[in-house]
């Protein structure tokens, strides 16, 4: 421990603290923009320079090591002067359109800009006249707002590898972009949409769909049927103020309901489903020499990945479909069929944390069912932003239950939007269909949490399945770099791979309410594992809506009618 | 008044490195080769050599931090591109051999065991004969496997996209590396952790110059000459109004006065001079009796930076060099942090908007303003640095300044 | 050793500024990088299209879109200023028809305004492509640009 003293507190704190985490441990906030918690900082915004004793030059409190003895002042009338200078700067090229930004109220620069009270701007405004970015599936880019601080970068590069965008030119003119003449829409993005769960201002944003299906539910011919994703039903609740991790999904049916829409089904249905599929898949290819390992193909933002940086290694991701396509195919046919829709006035739709949900939904192949499976993809925060338009108190909403035959779900099912969660339903499902006997813990606590990459096996029958999951597309591609490098040399270090796309999972994704910082994901995965502990079916094989689904229609897992709607294929970019 | 010419001499010798060795080049490698390293380092050490690119950092007290750890680095700094410095390009064009000397001499004596000399784009010619003088050394064993017991070193020339700020250290490193030419937070300095995470020792090129004129002559005879705190000779650059501009060299320490004398006096009359390139004071003609050595200019306030001494007179704007002196530092930012990117735009801004008779009565306080905000937030001294020009140009002729946004009103008013 | 030459086996991003130095003086008067010259890079070099571009972009000699056979650069910082860099820029704008940044129709010139070419002494300065001339007068600029015109129709 060292210690030193913030303006006129002196406190204790850990070696390699920076002084900006001292401060705060002192109970001193000192201003930041470009920083986040969760990110390598980087130092260029210039708001947290403080005053240190000895120093001739000011410092920048993130990236300054605490020092033992070190004296700082964090609120001299010089750096008060600087902070109120350096907002007046940034706002001199940023456009004046807060009343009709999406991130008014809660933008960075904003709170910033009111907390130092900056009324007038001496400088002369300008602003850069670009064009946005509509291209991508998922995400909207309106560089005129971006303050280049580098988080979408640094997430881009460092914590996601895509690197589809990077700084361009240099000087005032310094811009972030996918490269000169190339479209986000035409780039590697995969849409994951971390980069706008980062963005401290409304330069990206996700691609709204709430007016097409506003128009929908206002339209007397179309049948809406809605999907919730397991990652949504606790987050949602923060948006009107509840804690992260909240378990809220009876609440959202009712709002659901309340919106107009026709018909509530639930994706845990087909979260179950796709492990009866993938699970028979993995257990046949381990039989028969298949392919393997078997990677998971959930993750929208993964495969788009797998297809660019791994091409390789396509044969080894499940030709399953994702549980949100999956549901689509099938609203689509068996529940049309059965109720006496016609598909063609169904508008499939589905609530997702993710943004890259809209790029999957988007996909040419994903029309099985001979029309679009999934009409709409609604991410969280859009969502929210539907249930305030309709005036609903959302927190203080009485719990409601979907509609019956697509959306009984079991614990297996709900933990598919944490990290592992995929792979821990999958292991309670091939242990007990290969064995036939039942687990004696269905809890794989080394599987869960917020790592990065998480390795476990599991003995099933004497034969020793090796595991392994990654959360976040750099870990991914660590875990898949090693799979290369071992099939060169012929050997297999894991049966079983599950890749989500962002950290910590589903839970993470790019659509679910800002902030959306590690901390509150980790919020977030314990409020799944809660549900799938106190719920009464923890196995998906147990899923009796499910086995009812495939006895009056898929006749069973990996089925001919399976295969066809249940299904898919990749392409190498 | 005092000149010296052991650099200049070669203007009237070929670069290649027979009129080199003849005029007893790559003696002092010769000489370096029979001491153990950390002798070189202390030879330097008593020479008390400061660094000539511009910061005046004592060159042994940088070497003094290898530790052997492989591999490292030297690397020559031949991005010279501060306005009105041009000394580099007359040692690389006339006596290349003395700075590649210089190199290995470092290499040795830090333990190095890869150099790389980094060049400005714009100086293609050039590079294309380092190539050549770099084959020379090699052929003549001075570079290459075995130049003395455990001893290799071989030199590769890495040519810059045009770029002022990659003349800074780690903006060099991130360049080299092939990343764009932004600079990183410095400590770990680059002696611990510089290319790819190794030591890294970067000297500028008549720095390197200097090393080989030590050992081939001694410390004692570069103590000599100049200043007991700034030793040694120094290349001048003199540009502007004088009647012969050019490169002199002269002991450190020697006034403007006589610099100005050496090259032929000033055309018309004196009205300014900036001393250390576009990031240095421009002053009155109170310079002429500055000393220009590192300590004497750092007590002035300013910076003896590069050695490059700009001359103004009558027939010069005050406003024009302030509007080119704003869009150099608007353009040659690298962008990483806000002060600087958006604070040269805005100096940049007013500054022509004073040219072109739109200037504002609160532009002179605001500039200031700024340049206090970019002294106290910049990451790197690029940005921190503008506030000299601006202010001492303030302080200086801010009635020139303050004429042209007055009249802007007026002659509106009057015109006839 | 040398003038850093790309190496082949391993995909080494510090061979970047050589790549691009070469790509674009494929032939001497090419003066700008290709879409596919850029993809080639990001593909030797193991890097997306941005992380190329992103270096590309930050350096003023590189090019992404064509430009004339002779890039004229001529320097307008503090000594060329003095020593009448703008009217240097005011007869060659006038005598070609273009402004900064511009190329002219025929693909011939294109005219750019550069800071301190490192030979103050003989300001006015100006460099055509790789060559730098110096102490220049009106009348010489005016033989220059018919010897480029020249040596285009030889």
């Amino acid at each position: 421990m060292i210690s030193l003293t913030i303006d006129k507190t002196t406190i204790q704190v850990i070696e390699g603290t920076s002084v900006l985490d001292a401060a705060k441990q002192s109970g001193v906030d000192i201003p930041t923009l470009c920083r986040h918690e969760d990110l390598t900082p980087l130092g260029t915004c210039g708001m947290c320079m403080v005053d240190i004793d000895g120093c001739k030059d000011l410092q920048r409190a993130c990236i300054t090591e605490a020092a033992e003895g070190m004296q700082v002042q964090t609120n001299t009338p010089q750096l008060r002067k600087l902070r109120r200078g350096l907002l007046e700067l940034v706002l001199a090229t940023h456009p004046d359109d807060c009343l009709q930004c999406i991130k008014h109220g809660s933008c960075e620069l904003q709170k910033l800009a009111d907390r130092f009270e900056i009324r007038t701007l001496r400088y002369d405004k300008y602003t850069r006249g670009l064009p946005l970015d509509r291209t991508a599936a998922g995400i909207i880019r309106d560089m005129n707002k971006c303050i280049g601080c580098g988080r979408c970068v640094t997430v881009c590069h460092e914590v996601q590898s895509v690197k589809a965008i990077d700084f361009m030119d240099r000087g005032s003119d310094t811009i972030i972009s996918p490269g000169y003449g190339v479209s986000m829409g035409s780039s590697v993005c995969v849409n994951c949409g971390q980069c706008v769960v980062y963005c401290p201002t409304g330069a990206l944003y996700e691609k709204e769909m709430i007016d097409e299906v506003w128009a929908a539910l206002d339209n007397p011919k179309k049948v809406v049927v809605a999907q919730v994703a397991p990652a949504v039903r606790v987050a949602l609740g923060e948006e009107f103020g509840m804690e992260p991790g909240s378990l809220v999904i009876g609440k959202i049916f009712s709002a659901l309901r309340s919106l107009g829409i026709d018909y509530i089904f639930d994706t845990n249905f087909s979260a179950d489903l796709t492990i009866l599929e993938e699970g028979t898949e993995l257990l046949e290819r381990i039989s028969s020499g298949g392919t393997l390992p078997l990677i998971t193909s959930c993750s929208p933002g993964w495969i788009k990945f797998g297809e660019t940086y791994f091409p390789e290694l396509l044969d080894h991701v499940s030709t399953c479909k994702s549980p949100q396509q999956m549901l689509g195919t099938i609203i689509k046919t068996y529940f049309a069929e059965t109720h006496n829709i016609d598909p063609e006035n169904i508008v499939s739709l589905s609530i997702m944390p993710c943004t890259a949900k809209k790029f999957e939904a988007a996909r040419p192949e994903m029309q099985d069912s001979g029309f679009r499976d999934v009409d709409y993809v609604l991410t969280t925060r859009e969502l929210a932003r539907m249930i305030r338009q309709a005036g609903l108190q959302f927190d203080s909403m009485k719990d409601e239950k979907p509609d019956p035959v697509l959306s009984q779900y079991t614990g297996a099912a709900t933990i598919f939007g944490a990290s592992g969660g995929v792979m821990e339903a999958a292991i309670r499902s091939a242990y007990e269909l290969k064995t036939q006997k039942t687990l004696g813990s269905l809890d794989f606590t080394n599987l869960r949490g917020i790592e990065g990459i998480k390795k476990a096996s599991v003995d099933i029958e004497g034969t020793e399945i090796r595991v392994a999951v990654s959360n976040g597309l750099s870990n991914a591609r660590t875990l898949l770099d090693i799979v290369v490098e071992a099939k060169k040399r012929g050997e297999m270090p894991f049966h079983f791979i599950e890749i989500m796309a962002c950290r910590g999972g589903c839970i993470g994704g790019g659509g679910q309410p800002l902030e959306n910082t590690l901390a509150k994901r980790a919020q977030r995965i314990e409020g799944l594992y809660a549900e799938d502990k106190n719920l009464p079916i923890r196995k998906s094989h147990e899923n009796a809506e499910v086995l009812g689904l495939y006895k009056e229609f898929l006749q069973k897992p990996g089925s001919e009618i399976s295969h066809r709607l249940l299904h898919t294929h990749y392409t190498a970019r | 008044m005092n000149q010296t010419d052991y650099f200049l001499k070669f203007k009237n010798l070929s670069p290649d490195i027979h009129d080199y060795q003849k005029a007893n080049g790559y003696s002092g490698l010769k000489n370096a080769l029979t001491l153990a390293p950390d002798l070189v380092v202390e030879k330097i050490e008593k020479a008390w050599l400061l660094g000539r690119g511009g910061a005046g950092f004592p060159t042994a007290i940088k070497w003094k931090a290898s530790t052997g750890k492989t591999p490292s680095y030297i690397v020559c700094n031949a991005d010279e591109g501060e306005p009105g410095t041009f000394k580099d390009r007359f040692i690389m064009t006339h006596s290349p051999h003395m700075m590649i000397e210089g190199m290995i001499i470092a290499a040795y004596a830090v333990k190095a065991t890869k150099g790389y000399i980094y060049i400005r784009g714009e100086y293609p010619e050039i590079a294309i004969n380092l190539e050549n003088s770099l084959l020379e050394a090699e052929e003549a064993g001075f570079l290459g496997k075995n130049i003395a017991e455990g001893f290799s070193f071989t030199i590769d020339i890495i040519k810059g996209g045009g770029s002022y700020v990659v003349g800074d250290e780690t903006a060099l490193l991130n360049s080299l590396m092939g990343n764009r030419g932004i600079p990183w937070s410095k400590p770990p300095f680059p002696a611990k952790k510089g290319l790819w995470g190794q030591p890294t020792f970067i000297n500028n090129v008549e720095t390197l110059a200097c090393v080989s004129l030590i050992l081939q002559n001694g410390y004692d005879w570069f103590r000599s000459i100049g200043t007991p705190e700034s030793p040694g000779p120094k290349l001048y650059c003199i540009s502007g109004k004088v009647t012969n501009p050019g490169v002199y060299e002269a002991p450190m320490g020697t006034t403007v006065k006589d610099l100005i004398t050496m090259a032929g006096g000033v055309i018309g009359t004196l009205k300014a001079i900036q001393i250390g390139g576009t990031a240095g004071p421009i002053y009155t003609s109170e310079a002429l009796d500055f000393h220009l050595d590192f300590t004497s200019m750092n007590s002035k306030g300013g910076i003896l930076g590069s050695g490059a001494i700009v001359v103004m007179n009558t027939d010069t704007s005050m406003a024009e060099v302030l509007e080119v002196e704003m869009r150099f530092f608007a353009e040659e930012s690298c962008g990483k942090c806000f002060p600087c990117r958006y604070g040269t735009r805005q100096l940049s801004f007013m500054a022509n908007n004073i040219v072109l008779g739109k200037g504002k009565r609160e532009f002179l306080e605001l500039m200031a303003e700024t340049a206090d905000i970019m002294q106290g937030s910049s990451f790197c001294p690029f940005g921190k640095s503008v506030e000299m020009p601006v202010k001492s140009i303030l302080n200086n002729f801010s009635g020139e300044l303050q004429a042209l946004i007055r009249q802007n009103d007026y002659i509106r008013e009057v015109q006839i | 050793m040398g003038i850093a030459k790309v190496s082949s086996k391993e995909r080494n991003r510090e061979d970047i500024l050589h790549l691009f130095h070469s790509m674009q003086n494929r032939e001497i008067t090419k003066n700008y990088i290709t879409t596919n010259e850029r993809k080639e890079i990001a593909q030797t070099l193991g890097l997306s299209i941005a992380e190329v571009d992103g270096v590309l972009s930050f350096y003023h000699l590189f090019s992404t879109s064509p430009r004339g056979r002779y890039v004229l650069r001529i320097c307008d910082s503090l000594s060329c200023r003095i020593g009448n860099s703008l009217e240097v820029y005011g007869f060659i704008s006038k005598e070609l028809g273009i402004k900064r940044g511009e190329t002219t129709k025929d693909g011939l010139f294109t005219l750019e305004i550069v800071n301190c070419l490192g030979s103050c002494d003989t300001a006015p300065n100006m460099m055509i492509n790789d060559k730098i001339y110096t102490k220049l007068t009106l009348e010489e600029i005016d033989a220059l640009i018919i010897n480029c015109r020249k040596e285009v129709t030889a």
